[in-house]
């Protein structure tokens, strides 16, 4: 029971608090619990990438103290942030009690169950786990941040910079600490259960603005993404692959979760009622999601800046709207930091 | 990308498999481009996805990245960039959304839906699925074993077979391998000598007993299938455990004890 409430309060409260101070200055149609949900991961992460680097920078390797000092941070931030943002609480809330379209959210519903229940009952052989969950494991277990080789075991001689510069198995270490959970079923089974909800959050929240809120179209949508992502292993290098066979994985949650969030901004940022203090905190929204992405793997520091600017020159043209253009480069300074910062390493 | 031998085209054919679902997409970007009204939904939707393409094929990029970065293995990457799902799903509504009769409809979608199914492929029938076994989503044996061989207070070293040694790190931190799945990837090019004996069809019972006793290894973890010319036992080890089709040999003159 005790470890029941450990979850919940670290995989669901904790990021919802942290996600209601981005909301709050969200216009009202975007103030959902799932758009909330999905900010709150996204500042967690990127928090969490930041208080990494720092302790990587200043050359400690304590996880103990990583966990701690961030543990307390992020408690504190996101009873700030709920403090702050408790008058939309129900607002989110009350969103979700929409009957319409309901044989077609049902469809969707069936698609999305069906793929966190295979996610549940089956293993998936990848190598990759072999330096990702190790990793994370060794972290959680002995309590210090690479210092040791997954492969192996043994001490490492050296700083491995490509991989110590994403935080993505060391993240999955604190969930593993803060929950009482061992990483291999954080990663395999609850972390992925959760990065398949904010997947689909993310994309219906896509649907809502393509559709403009028709909800019979935006759950066919959503529903025919449901069935790419099942049919889209053509090969193994397809970021619908990597969706239902590496979920918990940085490298998926890069192109599965935080790509589609920079596409969500950039839709949003193309609707035609979007007022100057949305493109504010639509860009905020885009600056932690390229931040928390360089989280996830480093080739994401040169990948998701280009896409978020060429979206953003598109929209300059074509939208008569150039001031988009300094927010979006403004947008793109954190991760542009931690870029200089991994050549310069 | 393995085979793509620094072309971007083949890397491409190699990423889209038959190209079913990437024509699809072609063919959505097309509709989109010549019926989507709302500019700032074409530029994001169409024309960013025009320009990922172009700069994917783009041979500056691609031999900075492949030839000077050496970066091959990752370039395919970039198509991650293309908005693939969202733009088919995008079209196939709006084109749905002109049909005013809605059996036409109903019949449209379903076809769309069996041209998904047919031109792609079930992510579930990858032969990387398979039933799990307990909640790590590890093979049993890998959890039978460590639990069996680990020591409270301590590390051990054990060599396992192939199959199993990139899921033992992923389980136990208390048991450390000589060699690990880095060691395993031929095109990594880490062989070990441990590992090559491991790896023979019948392996040298003797030679992996010295070469386990050299890299400290306090257990040596066999498949019961795998066939060893002559015994372990003939060279000090014993055979401590038999557990999920895998024997377990303990070295006898390991010290499992702690240090003061």
């Amino acid at each position: 029971m005790f470890q029941i409430l450990l979850n919940f309060f670290w995989l669901i409260a904790i990021p919802f608090g942290c996600g209601l101070l981005v909301t709050k200055y969200m216009p009202e149609d975007k103030q959902t619990a799932g758009q909330t949900w999905v900010n709150g991961y996204l500042i967690m992460i990127a928090f969490f990438h930041c208080f990494y680097l720092a302790f990587v920078l200043l050359g400690s390797t304590s996880f103990k103290l990583l966990t701690l000092v961030f543990g307390v941070f992020i408690v504190i931030f996101a009873l700030i942030s709920a403090w702050v943002g408790r008058k939309i609480i129900y607002i989110c809330f009350l969103r979700m009690k929409n009957k319409e379209a309901l044989i077609l959210k049902s469809v969707f519903a069936v698609v999305v169950i069906l793929q966190i229940v295979m996610r549940l009952l089956q293993q998936v052989s990848d190598g990759d786990d072999a330096f990702f969950i190790a990793t994370a494991t060794a972290t959680w277990s002995s309590n210090t941040m690479n210092l040791i080789r997954p492969y192996t075991g043994f001490v490492t001689e050296y700083l491995d910079v490509r991989h110590a510069f994403s935080s993505a198995p060391i993240w999955l270490a604190f969930l593993s600490k803060v929950t009482i959970v061992h990483p291999a079923i954080m990663g395999h089974s609850v972390l992925a259960l959760i990065l398949i909800i904010l997947h689909y959050i993310v994309i219906l929240n896509i649907g809502d603005v393509l559709f403009r809120r028709k909800k019979t179209e935006k759950y066919i949508f959503a529903t025919i993404i449901g069935l790419f992502n099942m049919y889209g292993y053509v090969s193994i290098y397809t970021a619908q692959t990597f969706f239902l066979t590496r979920t918990w994985q940085g490298k998926s949650i890069f192109a599965n979760l935080l790509l589609p969030c920079i596409f969500m901004v950039l839709i949003w940022l193309a609707e035609k009622k979007t007022e100057a203090k949305d493109e504010k905190i639509y860009c905020i929204i885009a600056a932690t999601t390229m931040f928390a992405a360089t989280a996830m793997t480093t080739m994401a520091v040169f990948i998701i800046p280009f896409v978020f600017m060429l979206g953003l020159i598109f929209l300059a043209i074509f939208r008569k709207n150039p001031r988009l253009l300094w927010k979006g480069l403004l947008a793109c300074v954190p991760t542009g930091i931690v870029g200089l910062i991994f050549l310069m390493a | 990308m393995v085979g793509a031998n620094g072309s971007t085209w083949a890397m491409l054919q190699l990423y889209m498999g038959n190209g079913s679902l990437m024509l699809l997409f072609v063919v959505s970007l097309i509709y989109l481009w010549i019926t989507e009204k709302n500019k700032g939904i074409k530029a994001v939707l169409v024309y960013v996805s025009v320009a990922v393409l172009a700069l994917f094929f783009f041979p500056f990029l691609s031999y900075v990245v492949i030839n000077v970065m050496k970066e091959e293995e990752i370039y395919y990457r970039l198509l991650w960039m293309l908005p693939m799902s969202i733009v088919i799903a995008y079209a196939a509504v709006k084109f749905l959304g002109n049909i005013k009769k809605k059996w036409l409809q109903g019949v449209l979608l379903f076809l769309l839906a069996v041209y998904i199914i047919v031109g792609g492929h079930l992510v579930y029938k990858s032969p990387q699925f398979s039933k799990a076994q307990n909640v790590y989503q590890l093979p049993d044996a890998v959890i039978h074993i460590c639990d069996a061989i680990e020591v409270p207070g301590r590390e051990v070293m054990a060599v396992f077979p192939h199959e199993l040694v990139q899921y033992v790190r992923q389980y136990s931190p208390y048991v450390m391998m000589p060699y690990g799945y880095d060691a395993l990837v031929e095109r990594w090019g880490m062989p070990d000598e441990l590992e090559i004996e491991m790896r023979k069809e019948i392996s040298d019972a003797e030679r992996l007993a010295e070469l386990a006793r050299e890299r400290n290894c306090h257990y040596i973890i066999l498949n019961q299938g795998h066939v060893v010319e002559g015994t372990l036992t003939d060279y000090d080890f014993s055979l401590v455990f038999e557990m999920d089709g895998y024997d377990v040999y303990l070295d006898n003159n390991a010290y499992l004890g702690l240090w003061d």
